[in-house]
C-alpha cells in the first residue's frame, strides 16, 4: 500500500520497540547506530518535502527510507569510529567496488547531495554556491560545492577522487572548484581520474581505465593502511555484483508484474543504492534483499501499490524533485523502466581472477555517458521493449549541459524507433508543488498514452 | 553572513561534531509578542500571531531556534481546567478541573485525546506557519508541559503539592493513576506536534527544586518525564528537557534522565558541567533577571565568561537563558547577548 506522510505516523505507533532498536548500521551496537525512523523524524530535521510525498507502507521500505536519510549522520559516525572517508565524484559507481574491498574505507558520492535542496525545499545551498560566483545557469549539482564549504553534510574526507572526461560538464567545473579548496590542504589528497568519452577504441579505453583503477587502488591502500590483494578485490566485486544482481531481479519483477508491486520513488532510491550503497554495503545488502523478498511475495499474491490500469512508462534522467514521480503515479502511470544515467552500476562486473581491474574497466564502459547519444537512446528503447512501456518521460535539469545537447536527439530516436510518445519536462528549483503549467502538460501526455 | 544555517549547526551538535560556533537559544517566547507590538492575549490565543511574532523575533535577533509556547497550562486546559485570558497577561488558572483527589475519584478524568480540545490548535496553527516559512533553516521547538506540571494545574496547585508530599499510599496510587492518564494524553499531543514538523521539548517547571523535594521529583516527576522521553526516542529524536528554577538539590536524580539535552535554570552550570557534562549536551543558563535589568556591557561580560567556561562541555553546549526571556526585556540586551555568543 502507498500511504501519505501522516498515515506513516499512525503506522509507526504499531512498530514494537525491539524492531525499532534492531536495525543498526556498521554492525554497531550503540544507540546512535539506529536508523529505523519514520518520515516525521527527518521532516523535523528539515526534510520538508517528505510531507508532500507518498510512501510504501511496509516495514522493509521504512527501513529503506530511514537508512537513506540517515546517511549524513552515518558518515560523521564513520569518521568518529576511525573509518577513512573517501569522497568520490563524477564517475558514479565505477570506483566504489574498489573502495569497499577495504575493511576500513567508506566511500560516498557528494554528487547525490544535489537532492538536498529539493528534499528540504530550501535555497540556502544555491545561495551559498551563488556567493562563490556559480551562475544560476549551471546544473543543480553545483550545490555540492556549498556542501564542501559548509562541512555539515559529511566529515572531512581523507581522500577525494574526481573523475573527468565522460562526465557532466557543469559538474566537472564544480569539481575543479572543489579541488581549488583543497589546493593547499596537505592533509587531504585530491586526485583526478579520466573517463574515456567513447567506446569505439575499446582497447585503449580499457587500458586507460585499468591504469586509473590500479593507481587509485595503490593510493587507497596507503590511506587505509591495508594491502589490497587480488582475492580481496574479487571478493569486493562479488559483493557488489550480488547487490547489482538483486537490484536487477527486483527491477524485472517490478517492471514485468501485472500490478506495480513497488512505487517509483522507492525504486529510484534503490537504483541509486547501487552507486555507493549509502555508505554501508553490508546493511544495504540486507535492506535490498528484504525489499526483493517483499516484492516477490507481492507479485505472488498479485498485490500492488498502484491501480492495475496505470499506464507503463519509462523515465530517463533522474528527476531532481522526487515529487514528480509521485505525481505521475497519482495521475495514472507506473514507471517500469529507467535510465537514470547510471547504467554502469546496473551491469554485472565479469569476474576475472587474474586481472579484476580489467573486469572493472570493461564493466564501466557501459556507462550511460560514455559514447554517442544514440547509444543512450538505445538503452531507453531497450527498457521500453523489455517492460512494454507506452511512453517515455525525460526530465531535464536546468543548466546540465548533457540535457541541452542530448534530450532532443533522444526524443527523436525514441519516437522513431520505439514509436511511443516522449514528454520532456524541466524540473524547476525546489518548491512544495509542481507548477500548474507543467501539471497540465503531464496530464495531457498521460491522457494520450 | 554565516556559512551554516541553524539547522545545519544543530545537526552537527547532535552528531557529536563541533559546529562553527556555539548555538544560541535565548528562550524567546512571549517576548516575541513584545517586540512585535502584539497583545499577549492575541499571542496565546491565535496561532498565526504566535508564529508571526516568532518570525519577527527571528528577524531581529537571528537566533538558532524558534519557540512555540504560550504557558504551561495548555494541556491542563485541554483536559478541562478553566483558564481566564487577561488582555495583557498570560492565561491564569481560574478553576482547576478538580478541587481535590476526592473529586477526581467521583468524576474521573476524560483523557480522550482530540486535536480540537482547548487551545491545542494554537500550537498546530503556529507550527504549520513556522514550518512553512522558516522550517527549512530553523529547528522549531514546541514546549510540552510534562505530566507533573499538568497535574499541578488540574487540581488546586497548593493542594496537589501537599498531596504529593504528605498523603498516604492509597492517595499516592491515585495520583499516579492520574499522572498516567495525563502522560497518555501528552504523548498524543506530542504525536500531533511531530506530524506538523516541530521538535517537542519537555518542560517541567513545577517539578523545580524550588517547588518540590528530590523525593517527590523521583516519584512523581521523573518517571513520567521518562515516558515522554522514551516516546520521543522511538522516533530517534534528540530530546531536550527543561526544568525551571533550582535543580541543584536533585542533580543526582536528574542524571538518571535519558534526555539528550538538559536545559537548566538557577544552578551553578559550571559544577553541573562536571557532574552531567559527559552525559548531556547542556543548555543554559543566563539569569533571566539579569537579561532584563543589566546593562548591555555587563551582559556582554557575563556571556563571554559563560561561553568560555561551557563551550568545551564534552557533549556540547547551547548558550541560553535559564528560562523564558522576560516579556519586556530591552532589545539591546538580547542583541548583545546574541552578538557576544556568536563571537
Amino acid at each position: 500500500m502507498r500511504v501519505d506522510f501522516f498515515t506513516w505516523n499512525e503506522l509507526f505507533q504499531e512498530i514494537p520497540e525491539r524492531i525499532i532498536k534492531k536495525y543498526k548500521y556498521y554492525k554497531r551496537k550503540e544507540e546512535w547506530a539506529r536508523y529505523l525512523s519514520p518520515p516525521q523524524t527527518f521532516a523535523i530535521y528539515g526534510m520538508r518535502h517528505l510531507m508532500s510525498l507518498k510512501f510504501d507502507s511496509s516495514l522493509e521500505c521504512l527501513r529503506l527510507w530511514g537508512f537513506v536519510f540517515n546517511e549524513t549522520e552515518r558518515l560523521f559516525r564513520a569518521k568518529q569510529i576511525n573509518k577513512k572517508i573517501i569522497a568520490v565524484m563524477g564517475d558514479l559507481g565505477g570506483i566504489p567496488p574498489i573502495i569497499y574491498s577495504f575493511n576500513s574505507l567508506i566511500g560516498f558520492y557528494p554528487d547525490c547531495l544535489w537532492w538536498q535542496p529539493f528534499f528540504s525545499e530550501n535555497y540556502n545551498l544555491f545561495e551559498v554556491t551563488g556567493r562563490a560566483n556559480f551562475p544560476e545557469t549551471s546544473c543543480y549539482s553545483r550545490v555540492v560545492y556549498a556542501t564542501f564549504l559548509k562541512k555539515a553534510y559529511f566529515p572531512k574526507p581523507d581522500l577525494i577522487v574526481a573523475s573527468t572526461g565522460a562526465s557532466c560538464d557543469d559538474y566537472s567545473c564544480v569539481m575543479q572548484n572543489i579541488s581549488n579548496l583543497f589546493y593547499k590542504d596537505k592533509k587531504t589528497e585530491f586526485i583526478w581520474l579520466e573517463i574515456p568519452p567513447r567506446k569505439e577504441k575499446r582497447e585503449s579505453a580499457i587500458k586507460l581505465l585499468k591504469e586509473n583503477y590500479r593507481k587509485l587502488a595503490k593510493i587507497l591502500s596507503e590511506v587505509a593502511n591495508e594491502k589490497l590483494t587480488i582475492e580481496k578485490l574479487i571478493s569486493g566485486i562479488k559483493r557488489v555484483n550480488l547487490i547489482r544482481r538483486n537490484y536487477q531481479k527486483l527491477k524485472d519483477l517490478v517492471g514485468k508484474s501485472e500490478i506495480a508491486p513497488l512505487g517509483a520513488l522507492e525504486m529510484l532510491l534503490l537504483e541509486f543504492g547501487n552507486l555507493h550503497f549509502y555508505s554501508d554495503i553490508f546493511e544495504w545488502q540486507k535492506i535490498l534483499l528484504g525489499i526483493l523478498n517483499l516484492v516477490r511475495k507481492r507479485v505472488k499474491n498479485n498485490e500492488g501499490v498502484l491501480n492495475k490500469e496505470n499506464k507503463k512508462i519509462v523515465w530517463a534522467t533522474p528527476p531532481a524533485d522526487p515529487l514528480y514521480l509521485i505525481y505521475f503515479e497519482d495521475k495514472g502511470t507506473r514507471i517500469v523502466g529507467s535510465e537514470y544515467i547510471i547504467n554502469q552500476v546496473l551491469q554485472i562486473i565479469p569476474i576475472n581472477k587474474t586481472d579484476p581491474f580489467t573486469a572493472l574497466a570493461e564493466s564501466y564502459l557501459s556507462a550511460s555517458l560514455i559514447g554517442k547519444t544514440k547509444e543512450r537512446a538505445d538503452l531507453i528503447i531497450n527498457e521500453i521493449k523489455k517492460y512494454q512501456a507506452k511512453g517515455v518521460v525525460i526530465s531535464q535539469v536546468f543548466g546540465a549541459s548533457h540535457c541541452a545537447y542530448e534530450t532532443e536527439i533522444l526524443k527523436e530516436e525514441i519516437e522513431e524507433k520505439a514509436k511511443v510518445p516522449v514528454l520532456i519536462i524541466d524540473i524547476p528549483l525546489p518548491a512544495s508543488e509542481i507548477p500548474l503549467q507543467t501539471q497540465t502538460r503531464i496530464n495531457a501526455f498521460i491522457e494520450n498514452l | 553572513m554565516e556559512i551554516l544555517t541553524p539547522r545545519e549547526r544543530f545537526n552537527l551538535l547532535v552528531f557529536d561534531e563541533t559546529p562553527d560556533r556555539v548555538l544560541i537559544f535565548p528562550l524567546i517566547t512571549n517576548h516575541s509578542a513584545y517586540v512585535s507590538n502584539y497583545s499577549i492575549k492575541d499571542y496565546y490565543t491565535k496561532g498565526e500571531i504566535l508564529a508571526q511574532a516568532q518570525i519577527n523575533a527571528y528577524e531581529i535577533y537571528q537566533t538558532d531556534f524558534l519557540s512555540v509556547f504560550s504557558e504551561v497550562g495548555i494541556i491542563a486546559e485541554a483536559l478541562g481546567s478553566y483558564f481566564e485570558y487577561p488582555q495583557e497577561d498570560l492565561p491564569k488558572l481560574k478553576k482547576p478541573l478538580f478541587s481535590n483527589l476526592q473529586e477526581y475519584w467521583e468524576r474521573k478524568l476524560n483523557s480522550q485525546y482530540d486535536e480540537g480540545k482547548g487551545r491545542l490548535y494554537l500550537y498546530f496553527d503556529a507550527i504549520k506557519i513556522l514550518y512553512k516559512t522558516l522550517g527549512d533553516i530553523l529547528p522549531i521547538l514546541a514546549y510540552i508541559p510534562a505530566p507533573f506540571t499538568t497535574l499541578a494545574l488540574l487540581f488546586e496547585p497548593t493542594e496537589i503539592l501537599k498531596e504529593v508530599s504528605f498523603s498516604n499510599l492509597e492517595k499516592k496510587k491515585i495520583l499516579k493513576e492520574v499522572l498516567l492518564l495525563i502522560t497518555d494524553f501528552t504523548i498524543q499531543f506530542m504525536k500531533s506536534v511531530i506530524n506538523y514538523g516541530a521538535l517537542p521539548i519537555v518542560v517541567d517547571p513545577l517539578a523545580s527544586g524550588s517547588v518540590i523535594s528530590p523525593e517527590t521529583y523521583k516519584n512523581f516527576a521523573l518517571p513520567y518525564e521518562e515516558r515522554l522521553i522514551n516516546y520521543l526516542h522511538r522516533y530517534d529524536l534528540d530530546v531536550i528537557l527543561h526544568i525551571c528554577g533550582n535543580t541543584q538539590v536533585y542533580l543526582k536524580e536528574l542524571k538518571k534522565s535519558t534526555a539528550d539535552l538538559l536545559s537548566l535554570d538557577r544552578i551553578n552550570l559550571f559544577s553541573a558541567k562536571k557532574f552531567l557534562g559527559n552525559k548531556f549536551r547542556l543548555i543554559g543558563n543566563f539569569d533571566t533577571t539579569e537579561i532584563l535589568l543589566l546593562s548591555p556591557e555587563e551582559i556582554r561580560k557575563k556571556v563571554k565568561n559563560l561561553v568560555l567556561k561551557m563551550k568545551n562541555n564534552k557533549k556540547g553546549y547551547i548558550l541560553a537563558t535559564g528560562c523564558e526571556v522576560p516579556f519586556s526585556t530591552p532589545k539591546e540586551n538580547l542583541i548583545t547577548f546574541i552578538e557576544e555568543g556568536k563571537r
